[in-house]
């Protein structure tokens, strides 16, 4: 099969390449045979890989210094080593930060709330029957006590004495009249209590009921 | 061809190695000998590679040696698929360029530095030209100096290291069919110079 000059040029090349299949060598040798201009190309080609073979080898022939085999060795697994290294010490160091910022964040979370899961309950201190002075102890947590009415009293003064609303001991003592009488007992809740001035001795019961506490009877009558 | 044998006093000297599985998993063990074949097997077409594209014998030992060292560090990731050798041609062909590409950076200081201070510049003759021997070779070394760089790349991978298009092809990674076209511009613009020469 005849073919073009543009392929028989194409062919050379590939031939230059050592990429020719058998049909195509025949192809070209047929060609080249009868075509003078592609048989001078295919010459040009050939003077030039003349010329660039040698001259690449006399450049670039030389042989290099021989690399220390030892040396290599020692460099290249050194460099192994201390990646590793150094990916076990950044990976320790990120545990610790984590470590440090998470035990941070509990603290700021939990650290100043003394009332977390973590506080002691604090008991109140029973006030003693005897003492009744301006010194009256102050209840930590919130109670109440009995009251006793005196002839004089009425559910302002108590509320005032004891430092209170009046709507306090109503809705406490669950009275349906703002009326006391002489000998009544009432509930006083107290939280964070300081009585404003003398109580006698018979005024308060010697129990000091916990609010919510089981023993908390049913507050005052009335 | 050679084949290793344990008894010989210096077992390495004119050694090839015919089996590779055995040489890179001795290499990355550790054992000096497994490394020092390897080393010297392709230390010579490493340094010519080196060699041929930056131009400077100096250089060329610097990149050869960095070559290995990246190769022995990087063994546990080859992979057998490929061909060792072009495995470590690709390497070298990284270190070279980025070695040219600095050397660039700097002659394009240099440059600068020249026109600012309106120093004279001194043309030094390159070792290379006193290796032209005449009009001829004169003529393709201008010519092939002057392509680009990925059309001299093959004809140095192809003229002086004599590697098949297959091999050029997997160093650097490119098809062969690209090959082939960048092998033919090439040699068109190298014989054209070669014409003008003629006269033609």
């Amino acid at each position: 099969m005849q073919i073009t000059h543009e392929q028989a040029r194409r062919l050379i090349q590939l031939n230059a390449d050592q990429s020719l299949y058998p049909s195509e060598k025949y192809q070209l040798s047929a060609h080249l045979k009868d075509c003078s201009a592609c048989h001078d190309y295919a010459e040009e080609i050939n003077e030039l890989e003349g010329v660039l073979r040698p001259i690449m080898k006399r450049l670039w022939g030389q042989t290099p210094l021989p690399l220390s085999i030892h040396d290599l060795r020692v460099r290249s697994y050194a460099k192994r080593q201390s990646s590793l290294i150094l990916a076990t010490r950044s990976a320790l160091i990120g545990a610790v930060c984590l470590a440090f910022l998470f035990s941070a964040w509990q603290f700021m979370r939990f650290g100043g709330d003394m009332s977390g899961p973590l506080q002691v309950g604090v008991s109140a201190v029973p006030l003693p029957a005897t003492h009744s002075t301006n010194t009256a102890s102050l209840f930590e947590s919130c109670g109440a006590m009995h009251y006793t009415v005196q002839e004089t009293d009425t559910l302002e003064s108590i509320a005032h004495q004891f430092g209170i609303s009046q709507d306090e001991l109503i809705v406490f003592n669950q009275m349906r009249t703002q009326r006391v009488s002489t000998g009544m007992t009432l509930m006083v809740p107290t939280c964070n209590f300081t009585p404003t001035s003398t109580l006698g001795p018979s005024l308060f019961t010697e129990t000091y009921i916990p609010l919510g506490s089981p023993t908390t009877s049913t507050p005052g009558s009335y | 061809m050679k084949v290793f044998t344990s008894s010989r006093v210096n077992p390495v000297e004119g050694m090839t190695v015919t089996n590779p599985s055995w040489l890179i998993s001795e290499c990355i063990a550790g054992n000096e000998v497994a490394i020092e074949m390897f080393v010297r097997q392709y230390e010579t077409s490493v340094f010519r590679l080196a060699l041929s594209i930056v131009g400077d014998s100096a250089e060329a030992n610097e990149i050869t040696q960095e070559t290995f060292l990246s190769a022995l560090r990087s063994l546990p990731k080859y992979e057998e698929k490929r061909s060792l050798k072009a495995w470590l041609y690709t390497i070298a062909l990284n270190y070279s360029r980025s070695h040219l590409r600095k050397r660039k950076i700097l002659e394009r200081l240099k440059t600068t530095l020249t026109g600012i201070f309106q120093l004279e510049a001194q043309k030094q003759a390159s070792p290379e030209d006193a290796m032209i021997t005449n009009e001829k070779e004169a003529a393709v070394w201008t010519s092939l100096n002057e392509l680009d760089e990925r059309y001299r790349i093959v004809i140095i991978l192809r003229y002086f290291h004599e590697l098949s298009i297959a091999e050029i092809a997997e160093i650097l990674g490119i098809s062969e069919g690209t090959i082939h076209s960048r092998l033919h511009n090439a040699r068109e613009k190298l014989r054209n110079a070669l014409n003008h020469l003629h006269g033609e």
